[in-house]
């Protein structure tokens, strides 16, 4: 109960020092319960990425905590590593010492789109593997927390990889100010002053997150909270036509399809599995925190799991167009249950059943992840001669997936 | 094939929503929380007016019927038009072979 405590103590803390934007403020908290956890702050100019970046930092991990700025020059020495230059001339050793940012367990990154391609390199390799390289030597990193932010509107930017991104568990967006809430900064500036960030309070100490990291690693989630993530993730990657695979892509490639007016068809370029783990990691921390986690606000989570993971057929508000694909998925799992599509393949696993194969396959005509499941167990059938190929739904449809073999 | 994690959500989902399976058909009660009801949806607007239609399509037997009658139109139109279709055909040929045998002639009388 008391690490509970400590964790609400911290969202409590950041929010009597930054106004509005609770949303974000809840899901930085909660991604914060995992190892290694990473978030993006995206903002527009003067909205307060930085502070938020910082009251987090500072909350969890006091003054052991490295901030590396894309608004200054950054050399290679403070990232990752520079050579002992005494030991070089005296004894002819290359001996590394390890930047400050690598041995801390708060690291930040401010203004990250004016970062070279070459620190965020060493940053995506740390973030990858666990541990830095120079001059042919290796540390490895322990246990931190990760927070970044970002102005995608920033003029001066560098277009990062799409992997680099993929890194990042969530990417939160911040609003400006409603009239009232510039009052409440007002009254905020005029009790803090320029202290805002030095008042803000160690609340817990890393060894008790990493605790807390640890209990939250360990809870057991029910298969049916796992199965919504797993299919929300899947409607965000499944495509008839393999766009992963193919040069061609949406929405070109969806000219002719059958599915044209899916999820599928307004995502040019599909999740990856990193979402699944991002998403479970804020589940889990919600049930550990709150004893539950319901559909609401696992659609609530996810909105902050994709922007910066998948790219859309067409923009024109990322978070709205978003939220409009989130309700799609909304309603087509409820969709999924009115054709009691997983009872009837539940029943299909048991064994051939013709009936159910009928009515499994008007769902499937329907439905991409459901198809791919239903085509699995009919390549089973066709194997053991229950079925033959030309009374598969690849068949009569024409899909030809990878699933099919063919 | 599948995990047991799978497999257990596709249990569970099956008890939530149990289906009533006999040798030749399976049914099931509807649990009420559905909010998609029997009620028509708007079908004939996505035809005329372009809107965008939900996964499952409600009809009323009114428009069904309408429909129904407008295809056996349009396959009686179609007919016709093949008639049509057949018949200049038929007439285009003539006229081309007519007019061979004409420039033949003239040809031919040019020489001769």
């Amino acid at each position: 109960m008391g690490s509970k405590n400590r964790i609400m103590d911290l969202e409590r803390e950041v929010k009597s020092r930054f106004v509005g934007n609770e949303e974000a403020i809840r899901i930085i908290v909660l991604n914060q319960l995992h190892p290694r956890s990473t978030t993006l702050i995206r903002a527009s100019r003067g909205v307060g990425k930085s502070t938020l970046m910082l009251l987090t930092l500072k909350g969890l991990c006091g003054d052991d905590l490295v901030v590396i700025s894309g608004a200054s020059e950054v050399k290679r020495g403070e990232v990752v590593g520079r050579l002992h230059i005494p030991s070089l001339e005296r004894d002819g050793v290359e001996r590394v010492l390890w930047a400050s940012f690598v041995k801390s367990r708060g690291k930040g990154l401010d203004e990250m789109n004016r970062l070279n391609p070459y620190t965020t390199a060493n940053i995506h390799h740390l973030m990858q593997f666990g541990e830095v390289w120079a001059y042919g030597q290796r540390t490895g990193v322990e246990d931190y927390t990760l927070v970044a932010n970002e102005n995608p509107m920033d003029a001066t930017s560098f277009v990062h990889p799409p992997p680099f991104y993929d890194r990042f568990d969530v990417c939160v967006f911040l609003r400006s100010l409603t009239l009232s809430e510039k009052f409440q900064l007002q009254e905020l500036l005029g009790k803090y002053g320029s202290n805002m960030i030095d008042s803000m309070p160690q609340v817990l100490s890393f060894e008790e997150l990493d605790e807390i990291r640890k209990e939250v690693a360990e809870v057991e989630l029910d298969s049916d909270l796992t199965g919504y993530v797993n299919l929300l993730v899947r409607d965000f990657q499944a495509c008839i036509r393999e766009k992963e695979r193919s040069e061609v892509k949406p929405p070109a490639l969806c000219e002719g399809c059958h599915f044209i007016r899916d999820i599928c068809g307004y995502i040019k370029e599909p999740l990856s599995e990193r979402a699944t783990v991002a998403l479970m990691n804020l589940v889990k921390a919600v049930v550990w925190l709150n004893g539950k986690c319901d559909l609401e606000d696992l659609f609530r989570m996810a909105l902050w799991v994709l922007p910066h993971r998948v790219l859309l057929v067409r923009t024109r508000n990322l978070l709205s167009d978003f939220q409009e694909l989130l309700e799609r998925e909304r309603i087509k799992m409820e969709d999924r249950n009115f054709r009691r599509e997983w009872p009837l393949l539940n029943e299909l696993t048991k064994g051939f059943n013709s009936a159910a194969h009928k009515l499994a396959r008007e769902a499937a005509v329907e439905d991409i992840a459901f198809a791919e499941e239903l085509i699995k167990l009919e390549e089973k059938w066709v194997q053991e001669g229950v079925l033959s190929r030309e009374e598969t739904i690849a068949t009569q449809m024409g899909w030809r997936t990878s699933l099919t073999g063919r | 094939m599948f995990t047991e994690k799978f497999k257990s959500f596709l249990e569970f989902q099956a008890k939530r929503n149990p289906l009533k399976v006999s040798e030749v058909s399976i049914s099931w009660e509807e649990s009420g929380g559905r909010s998609i009801s029997s009620r028509p949806s708007d079908f004939l607007d996505s035809v005329y007016l372009g809107k965008e239609l939900q996964n499952t399509v409600v009809m009323e037997r009114s428009v069904a019927a309408m429909l129904q009658h407008r295809l056996q139109e349009l396959e009686k139109e179609n007919e016709r038009m093949r008639r049509h279709i057949r018949m200049f055909k038929f007439v285009l040929s003539g006229v081309t072979a007519m007019t061979m045998i004409i420039t033949l002639w003239a040809l031919l009388s040019t020489i001769y």
